[in-house]
């Protein structure tokens, strides 16, 4: 397989595979949550699935759009979590199949409500696999809803670009020109052919994940446009915003809560916007993962985001080193730790600030092992 | 690079050992600071990224 082409270059993702498990895995668990208003238990309209990305993109996204269902319909009920896609893009179908069918029975216990969904990638998983849900998304409840929505008249034009997972679902584009036009947003679509749209580049890495790959792909789509980038895929948004592109989900236009400069969100900081919005949604405070809060600058964070690196692999150093003594010290009290994590050693400088409070000051990691030590031969 | 490091565990000053790495079956070796009691290795940010990296990227392009 591609294995040397992928990993054999300077910067290397350690482990893209598992990172994207992972991030299942904790969209699933840390991140889920289930909000249903108390007075339409069992006789729910409508079961809002937002999706592993969307708050992962913006914690508000959820809660918000959420908010706006509600309002058209008050039997609606949330769900945080995510539809399995990532185990079906890296080839765990068994893994996969369990996700689907636990998302089923939860479906089924709830009493089959009418599914709503914010992202085209799980429209296509779920239209596949459980045919019987027959998803609907936010965009064609909100289309068809009377809602009252904020008017956009002055905007400059924007460029209408539609993720590749709507190829074959004009209806969905439909509904977001409906909205875009009663929102009066001046709009032109980026590529007509609804069969033939291009990918932006985040779903054809995503085994492989390589930001610089999928900006450059993103950057070679839009190269040529000069107009604001207008999405309604959460990951086209920020993969644009990732180019240097300005660009806006449809959701900032329907809620307000983004202007087209926002910079495409940290991956390595997903995991906790993803807590973020459950704690949003459910009204409390955001829970650390393993207690531990971590201080993180813009410089590092980006470069823990070209390693496929998340704030949580350095929690799990920091509390396995803190818990074992396992650490080294420096004169200026930094604390140096390693963490062995798929075959990578990943080493982490940071200080602590007092309590379970840490900021983190470099990380690295190697490939090689260290043959000749104790300890080498125990962990 | 002479940075002072002590191993938190045995409270030692770390001193330079020659040490082994592996790779794909392919051997390393370097002075490295160790502690002399429980022999943790410490491999800071330059090894890794350079030295080491190479000798990675040029094992995986074979
Ligand atoms: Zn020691």
């Amino acid at each position: 397989m591609g294995w040397k082409k992928m990993f054999g270059r300077k910067k290397l993702p350690p482990f893209p595979r598992d990172f994207w498990l992972e991030e299942m895995e904790q969209a699933r668990d840390d991140a889920a949550a289930l909000i249903v208003p108390p007075e339409y238990q069992g006789r729910l309209k409508y079961l809002f699935f937002p999706g592993c990305q969307l708050g992962a993109s913006d914690p508000r996204y959820p809660q918000a759009v959420y908010q706006l269902l509600l309002r058209a319909e008050p039997a609606t009920a949330m769900w945080l979590s995510c539809c399995g896609a990532p185990s079906y893009w890296v080839g765990e179908i068994e893994q996969y199949r369990s996700v689907q069918a636990e998302q089923h029975q939860q479906w089924e216990s709830l009493g089959r409500p009418q599914v709503v969904l914010a992202c085209m990638s799980c429209k296509k998983i779920i239209d596949y696999v459980l045919p019987d849900i027959q998803p609907l998304t936010v965009y064609e409840v909100l289309a068809d809803s009377g809602l009252q929505l904020p008017l956009y008249p002055q905007l400059p034009e924007l460029a209408l670009a539609d993720p590749c997972m709507s190829r074959d679902e004009p209806q969905v584009r439909q509904a977001v020109c409906t909205l875009l036009e009663r929102m009066q947003v001046p709009y032109q679509i980026l590529h007509q052919d609804i069969h033939t749209l291009p990918c932006c580049g985040f779903g054809g890495n995503i085994e492989g994940p390589n930001l610089a790959a999928a900006q450059a792909a993103a950057q070679r789509r839009i190269s040529s446009e000069e107009r604001p980038i207008l999405a309604y895929c959460v990951n086209c948004r920020d993969v644009f915003a990732g180019a240097g592109k300005q660009s806006l989900h449809i959701i900032d236009l329907l809620t307000g809560l983004n202007g087209l400069e926002r910079p495409t969100p940290h991956l390595s900081l997903r995991r906790d916007n993803r807590r973020l919005a459950k704690a949003l949604a459910l009204g409390g405070e955001k829970e650390e993962f393993l207690g531990i809060s971590l201080e993180i600058s813009e410089e590092t964070a980006r470069m823990m985001d070209e390693s496929l690196l998340s704030a949580d692999h350095i929690r799990r150093l920091i509390a396995r080193a803190e818990q074992s003594g396992d650490y080294f010290i420096d004169e200026q009290q930094i604390h140096i730790a390693r963490l062995p994590l798929c075959g990578v050693t990943i080493w982490a400088e940071y200080r602590p600030l007092g309590g379970r409070q840490y900021q983190l000051i470099s990380v690295y990691f190697h490939r090689m092992e260290v043959e000749k030590t104790d300890e080498a031969a125990g962990k | 690079m002479e940075r002072k490091l002590v191993c938190a565990r045995c409270g030692k000053t770390l001193e330079n050992k020659e040490t082994y790495f592996a790779y794909f079956g392919h051997q390393l070796h370097t002075d490295l600071p160790c502690c002399p009691q429980c022999g943790q290795v410490y491999v800071d940010k330059e090894l890794a990224e350079g030295k080491m990296r190479n000798t990675e990227a040029e094992l995986e392009d074979k």
